[in-house]
């Protein structure tokens, strides 16, 4: 197998994982957080709770 | 969800983890504040009920830190609707010491002092130092004068402070203010200046003991009294006014009494929304923007497309023949490059709806259709969430929590994604350009252009027929009525509408970069795998590949609506988001290209043949069938999860995907059917 091939099977097995993590991520917590354009409510949200 | 900050003394934290609240009525401006003191970017507009959630945020000051926490507005403790409950709820824990802000800043619209002070007088029941905000100080009339000093002295708070948030005025003496607050010493009177003592012993005997402050617990006890109709005709709201009334009288002062002239927004308000040119005019803006948003693109995105295609050459030319550079050109470039094509058109619908919210003509919006929407088994309240559903249906689909039946508002939900987002615009565009002639109709309109004006109002007139439908059909007996308070017309903030702009651009990229990349690349596998052999060379390879299968083995399915095995594979990978169907169809043809350079997928879905019968694969009708197919599928993960989350079960999110996906199918077929028996192939 040459280099491209490695890289090339690496980089699909990412975006699979990736892709499946996104879905799997939906369902637990919202994406996006729509009244807040940037800020890190979230993460804000997560902290204090813990 | 609770939040707790600092100590929980009832008079505030020490020094380490002070923080301040921002308290006011709707559009007073407390998120402009909140993002100035703390530089975050909280989304802001001219309509009431923007903000929905409480948000926190650190502001600096060269005197210390401190935490800021914005809530959704409210005119006062009685809540009305969901948003304001928030607030009330909040309110209530902190009057019982369950970590009460250090500070209040009361934000207070300077040009309805009245009405804004009413709220402020509630707060300071609390016994929290309070610093009044004077907002909006720029849109004063100039011969109206207000003793600062004064006022603050009358209503018992530690400050007011005249400010301008949109010019930017006045900050650093607010956060000078509130740094002040949090050491001086504050106490107020254990009753409230408006009751007279008789009162006071009525309603000492029946307030509740939690309260950490008495005068809270009074009027808290006369508020429940008021609710329960045990009340003896003392009015929270006459006695409060008569209070607040009597020191304005005495704080403010206008130079020239002038006769009440109709301001410029009430004359602007009589063609705006006069009862049959009002809505004329609304239809002709939506039909201009819809309509520019498909002419004005046309050169940037002619930009990006040669971009893209010079980037496919440059790869191609540098890097050598292999599975890497296939999966680059062929699935991440061809199949997010074909995404971003359509940021323009994003920018340019993003750009038309944020200018109508701030202008404060979409509260105008909201007033005169709340009678049609009334009669669709809506509220005028759903005006907003559904026109913000033609940007993006999640923000919509939250802001619906300022409705206050909770029928009304899951009906506005269940109908919602039916409004075209932004996420279909590529899916049309892609069509619309590629099998819509561009020429002009009825003397004015380009036909291209009005395609797309058809597909956003097939969406939002089957949404209305629906909403009534499913009135009806949910049948719980709740309605409430719609009282909006029209914000002044205003010159949208440029910096603020290039920022919305902007950020609406950023997550389209971002979702491009991140979730249709790894689709595309996953999509370029199961297009490219397995290799065949001993390839035929009538039939690509594509045909035998996982996705080719796929997809064939869904064509019996669609084929009734003209779809072919292609469009198929983009239905299912479109689950993720509706554009994933635009780098799907393209990610497919580059790989069946298999060319050096990336396939222009306007021209690729133009010239495709069907293998044995040489006839059009795509047609103007299947294109037809296809974009009624988009208007009505449920094709958004995110969608899917958000409603889930606002109805709080799994019955609403599964009913709205099982209709709408059948409305889709239906409608599609329908199209695609009655086309051919008029004689179109």
């Amino acid at each position: 197998m040459d280099i491209q091939t490695i890289i090339g099977y690496g980089i699909g097995l990412a975006a699979l994982i990736y892709a499946i993590g996104i879905f799997i991520k939906q369902f637990k917590t919202p994406e996006v957080d729509p009244k807040c354009d940037e800020c890190p409510v979230l993460e804000n949200m997560k902290t204090e709770e813990s | 969800m609770k939040y707790h900050f600092g100590s929980s003394s009832a008079k505030g934290g020490h020094d380490g983890d002070r923080w301040v609240a921002l308290v006011g009525n709707p559009n007073c401006g407390k998120t402009a504040i909140f993002n100035l003191l703390t530089g975050l970017n909280q989304k802001v507009s001219n309509y009431p009920g923007i903000t929905v959630e409480k948000k926190e945020g650190l502001a600096r000051t060269d005197h210390g830190d401190f935490r800021l926490l914005d809530l959704p507005g409210t005119y006062s403790l009685s809540p009305e609707s969901f948003d304001e409950e928030i607030v009330s709820e909040q309110i209530d824990q902190w009057a019982r010491g369950m970590a009460p802000p250090s500070v209040i800043i009361s934000v207070v619209d300077a040009t309805n002092l009245g009405r804004n002070l009413y709220l402020t007088s509630q707060l300071q029941d609390l016994n929290i130092p309070i610093v009044i905000a004077l907002n909006m100080m720029d849109r004063l009339e100039e011969n109206y004068h207000i003793d600062y000093e004064k006022l603050a002295k009358e209503m018992g708070v530690a400050a007011v402070v005249p400010l301008s948030a949109k010019l930017n005025e006045g900050l650093p003496q607010l956060k000078s203010e509130v740094i002040h607050a949090f050491i001086d010493n504050h106490d107020i009177a254990d009753s409230p200046p408006w009751m007279d003592s008789e009162m006071v012993s009525k309603y000492a005997s029946t307030t509740h003991d939690g309260y950490a402050s008495s005068r809270f617990g009074l009027a808290q006890s006369m508020r429940d009294q008021n609710k329960s109709g045990m009340n003896n005709g003392d009015h929270e709201a006459v006695l409060r006014y008569r209070w607040i009334d009597d020191i304005l009288s005495r704080v403010t002062r206008r130079e020239v009494e002038t006769p009440l002239a109709p301001s410029r927004s009430e004359k602007w308000d009589k063609v705006l929304t006069h009862q049959w040119g009002g809505p004329i005019i609304f239809v002709s803006i939506l039909y201009f923007i819809f309509q520019s948003i498909f002419t004005w693109a046309t050169v940037p995105m002619d930009w990006i497309q040669l971009g893209m295609d010079n980037f496919s050459t440059f790869v191609v030319d540098k890097m050598s023949d292999g599975m890497l550079r296939d999966i680059l050109v062929e699935g991440i470039i061809g199949g997010v490059g074909a995404i971003v094509i359509f940021l323009p058109q994003i920018l340019i619908l993003s750009f038309f709806l944020t200018l109508l919210e701030d202008t404060g003509y979409m509260a105008r919006v909201a007033f005169m259709l709340d009678k049609g929407m009334t009669k669709m088994g809506l509220h005028g309240k759903s005006v907003l969430p559904l026109m913000s559903g033609y940007a993006c249906a999640i923000p919509g689909i939250m802001s619906t929590r300022n409705i206050d039946s909770w029928k009304e508002r899951l009906v506005t939900i269940l109908i919602l994604p039916l409004m075209s987002c932004s996420a279909r615009l590529p899916v049309y565009t892609l069509l619309i350009g590629a099998f819509i002639p561009s020429i002009t109709v009825g003397g004015y309109f380009n036909l291209q252009g009005l395609t797309l004006v058809l597909m956003y109002f097939l969406g939002t007139a089957v949404a209305l027929i629906l909403a009534k439908v499913f009135s009806r059909w949910i049948g719980e007996k709740s309605s409430s009525s719609f009282i909006i308070e029209l914000p002044p017309y205003r010159v949208p903030i440029p910096k603020s509408v290039l920022r919305h702009v902007f950020i609406r651009g950023k997550l389209f990229l971002v979702n491009a970069g991140k979730v249709i990349m790894a689709i595309s690349i996953v999509l370029w596998f199961l297009a490219s795998f397995p290799k065949v052999d001993s390839p035929n060379s009538e039939i690509n390879p594509i045909h035998h590949s996982y996705a080719g299968k796929i997809g064939h083995a869904m064509e019996p399915v669609i084929r009734p609506l003209g779809f072919d095995w292609k469009i198929g594979i983009g239905l299912l990978t479109s689950f993720a988001a509706r554009e994933v169907m635009v780098s799907t169809m393209a990610t497919i043809y580059n790989v069946e290209d298999a060319g050096e350079e990336t396939v222009n997928l306007k021209e690729a879905m133009r010239a495709d043949v069907h293998p044995e019968t040489g006839a059009p694969t795509y047609t103007p009708l299947v294109a037809l069938a296809l974009m009624v197919f988009y208007v009505f599928a449920a094709q958004c993960m995110a969608t899917f999860a958000i409603v889930r989350q606002e109805t709080n079960s799994w019955k609403w999110p599964m009913f709205m995907v099982v209709y709408m996906t059948a409305l889709a199918y239906f409608g599609a077929m329908a199209v695609y059917q009655g086309g051919k028996l008029l004689g179109y192939s």
